[in-house]
């Protein structure tokens, strides 16, 4: 099949999944305003736990399944590329810039409109175009480039894709002049979104939690239906996107674990190639992080090439540090962590914006007043109790959100695959090997310890540090202000 | 937020450093295509008995990525792999006729009979899988006949791996090389539109078949036996191509019979880089990985690989045995450079407009 064959079907699966995910991001958007911050929390939780649950795995053990029928294999990428591409729609919706016209703005425009006062039709689609429509148009288009873009779960469950029409090419010795002309294809037909995308991020500034007002209208019949309906969804993404693949991972894992532990050399390998792909990630989640803070104005044309998806990005990074003057530096580390950095920082200036959305500036800014003002007699403790209300202002937010960037570069597989330096091999690669020729004990206790160790190392870190700095007992309202 | 990325980067440095410190700096680069389930204790006991490092590189089908051919290709300037070990003898001899392969006929190359080594000794041949019909036995049974009937009658029950890589596309090569090429196109533009299951390789075939999603495949031994030690209801018959046009060739093209049929037998194949920093060390691989003792390893491993040289038969697993009169009767695959070529262009006009 045709590059423009494979794009066009790839489109097509793009905007029918954009569409169906669409009113499901609004139901769980709409829920968010409803419930109170503790249950919000949880199902910030859920609604993002299928996005960060490795795509490999997913892939890994739905591929049985998806073997059966060609048509089998397109309906569950779809499936499961939906339950990945609600939490995007859903976030983008939330840090959104309201609506120029309201809902009651459209209603009453409609009933001008019905009663023959005023106005023409094409006034009542302005209205909805500076309503919903724009309110809709960053979701869509983010969600778009994520399902454009899907690389992995679509290789291993074998359906069409214009990804793995490029490394069919590059594999049958495409020429690197050629496969650029190529993927000039793939690149314009996501220009437009792209910058559609970079624009918006850069112009947002609304809050992003909802105030009291929101709360107050938990009451209504409408709302108690959205909340049902929302906790639904995400339950079923979860249950979907994380519970199905860790319980067919599970039956036989419990052998598998056994297995490992016979085998000292296979642990050290593990170990080693745990060690290698956490470094990197950390290297390029922090630089990408750093970075993302520095793009303004016209330096945001940095964040496009990040978009266009690891795999051109490091097919991109293998042209570059093959020629005369970067190939010193090609066997070494060096283009592994450039190109997850510069795929990393669209997803960084987004969980930066999200973060600002989220921070309580004044708060903030009262608790360093309070910390520079510390009475003499109170030294050390006083010290301790501000910087651990700070480190739950503030830090803790931005080292999840670096530890989120961590585990998406812990866990991308093109560039690890195309740049890793000889003797720095991945675990992640070997396991994708390993992932094709079925399922076993074994592969399964090894995969389940590569992706599970780091979110045990995280949430091990999270809680010394909340042992060693004591829980904010004097935190905080809903609205972040200090309350004793 | 400081302390992190020191200790990330001096991790990096370190793991990046330590392959290439003492020892270590004398490691062995090899490029490996054969599948590291297999390939992965071949290695390791080399570098036990000889003290020698290796570092490996794999690319199975499955990754589909950067091939190592075309990777050898583009490094040839700079050439980082010392030995390619190969899971066919093709591609290794397309290296050969661009000057990428030093010659070395070590006793190896001595052992092994004339059809699986080259003349100069630019690469040897090893461990040899064998291109057969998987059959589901609950679906059918394992019999020509029954095969061809089917085939006939409803392609969609057939499974074939896309033939642009690995040993399809030497099935391929020497369908082309036997029938030639408007027979071969005919034959295979026939079965797509008639819905034959094309899968991404070998391994899926094997997968589709075991499950009865299709009742026969067109794969290698060593996915069948997965199948057959997973205690799946498969079983095989080998491929067979009429190398001479006769009246008894079959029509579905699965399988022909006749006095001049032959399998398909690939074997593994080793071949040193030219410019390689660490000639001897290449050379003891070269020896090891063709020696009886590696086919020995490989005829016990799961993949139950076919020796080409001289082994003590009582040794051989019932399986490795039962194969190894197909094996002999393998078609000689050394004059098949320039169809493979012709059939691969014709291949990419196909599936990679």
């Amino acid at each position: 099949m045709s590059l423009l064959a494979t794009c066009w079907w790839t489109l097509v699966r793009t905007v029918v999944l954009c569409l169906v995910a669409w009113p499901i991001c609004q139901w769980i958007e709409r829920t968010f305003h409803v419930l109170t911050p503790a249950r919000r929390t949880w199902l910030l939780v859920g609604l993002l736990a299928p996005f960060c649950f490795p795509e490999l795995i997913v892939g890994y053990v739905f591929r049985d399944l998806a073997l059966s029928h060609p048509a089998w294999a397109e309906a569950l990428c779809a499936g499961l590329l939906l339950v990945r591409l609600i939490p995007v729609g859903t976030i983008a919706l939330m840090v959104a810039p309201p609506a120029e016209l309201d809902a009651t703005a459209i209603h009453t425009r409609r009933m001008l409109l019905r009663s023959g006062q005023t106005g023409q039709w094409f006034e009542l689609v302005r209205c909805y175009w500076f309503g919903p429509i724009v309110r809709a148009l960053p979701a869509l288009a983010l969600m778009s480039t994520v399902a454009f873009q899907e690389f992995e779960m679509a290789a291993l469950l074998q359906t069409m894709g214009w990804t793995d029409w490029f490394v069919t090419a590059q594999r049958l010795g495409l020429e690197q002049s050629e496969m650029f002309q190529q993927s000039l294809w793939p690149l314009a037909w996501q220009m437009p979104v792209i910058i559609a995308v970079v624009f918006w991020l850069f112009r947002r500034r609304s809050p992003l939690v909802p105030g009291p007002g929101n709360l107050a209208a938990a009451h209504s019949q409408r709302d108690r239906l959205a909340v049902r309906v929302g906790v639904s969804c995400v339950l079923v993404a979860v249950l979907i996107g994380c519970v199905i693949p860790l319980g067919l991972m599970g039956w036989r894992t419990v052998d598998g674990f056994r297995l490992l532990l016979r085998q000292r050399p296979q642990q050290i390998g593990l170990a080693r190639e745990m060690g290698t792909s956490a470094a990197v990630a950390v290297t390029a989640a922090i630089g990408a992080w750093n970075i993302s803070g520095r793009l303004r104005g016209v330096a945001a044309i940095g964040l496009l090439p990040g978009l266009l998806g690891s795999m051109l990005l490091s097919l991109g990074c293998v042209a570059l540090f093959q020629t005369a003057w970067l190939r010193p530096l090609y066997d070494t580390p060096l283009p592994w962590v450039v190109s997850l950095t510069v795929w990393l920082l669209p997803r960084a200036a987004i969980l930066r914006l999200w973060l600002n959305a989220r921070q309580d500036s004044e708060a903030i800014h009262a608790v360093k007043l309070l910390a520079m003002g510390a009475p003499g007699g109170m030294g050390i403790r006083y010290q301790r109790q501000t910087s651990a209300i700070l480190w739950h202002l503030r830090e803790r937010s931005q080292f999840l959100a670096v530890s989120l960037l961590c585990y998406w570069a812990y866990c991308d597989l093109p560039t690890a695959y195309m740049l890793a330096p000889s003797g720095m091999a991945s675990g992640l690669v070997r396991l994708y090997n390993f992932m094709h020729f079925g399922r076993s004990a074994a592969l399964s206790a090894e995969a389940l310890l590569f992706f599970g160790i780091p979110i045990a190392c995280l949430s091990l870190l999270l809680l010394v540090k909340r042992r060693v700095s004591g829980p904010a007992r004097f935190l905080v309202t809903t609205n972040g202000k200090l309350s004793g | 937020m400081v302390l992190l990325p020191v200790l990330a980067v001096t991790l990096l440095v370190a793991l990046w450093l330590f392959p290439r410190s003492g020892a270590g700096s004398n490691s062995l680069v090899v490029y490996c295509a054969h599948d590291a389930v297999y390939a992965d204790q071949i290695l390791k006991d080399f570098e036990h008995q000889t003290g020698i490092h290796v570092e490996v590189r794999y690319d199975t089908e499955a990754t589909k990525s950067l091939g190592l051919i075309n990777l050898i290709v583009q490094e040839q300037r700079e050439p980082r792999c010392d030995l390619f070990w190969n899971n066919e003898l093709l591609g290794m001899m397309d290296l050969q006729s661009q000057g990428l392969l030093e010659p070395y006929r070590g006793s190896a190359w001595q052992r092994l009979p004339e059809k699986y080594r080259d003349a100069d000794g630019h690469w040897v041949g090893f461990g040899a899988r064998l291109r057969v019909m998987i059959v589901n036995t609950d679906r059918m049974a394992a019999d020509e006949q029954v095969i061809e009937e089917l085939v006939h009658r409803d392609a969609t029950r057939v499974a074939v791996a896309k033939p642009l890589f690995g040993t399809t596309l030497t099935h391929y090569t020497v369908l082309w090389h036997a029938w030639g090429p408007e027979r071969l196109k005919k034959w295979h533009h026939e079965l797509r539109d008639r819905g034959l299951r094309e899968v991404n390789g070998n391994g899926p075939v094997k997968d589709v078949v075991a499950a009865g999603t299709c009742d026969v495949g067109l794969t290698d031994t060593d996915d069948l036996f997965v199948a057959i030690d997973d205690h799946l209801p498969v079983d095989m018959l080998p491929v067979r191509v009429a190398t001479e046009p006769n009246r008894e060739t079959s029509i579905s093209g699965l399988s022909e019979q006749g006095k001049s049929a032959r399998t398909i037998c690939i074997p593994n194949t080793a071949a040193i880089i030219r410019g390689t920093k660490r000639l001897e060390a290449a050379r003891k691989l070269v020896d090891y990985l063709a020696s009886a003792e590696t086919e020995l390893a490989l005829a016990q491993s799961k993949s139950r690989q076919v020796p080409l040289g001289e082994v003590e038969s009582s040794r051989l697993p019932a399986e490795v045995q039962r194969m190894k009169p197909w094996a002999d009767e393998g078609v000689d695959l050394r004059p098949l450079l320039s169809d493979r070529r012709e059939c691969l262009l014709w291949l990419k006009s196909e599936y990679v407009k």
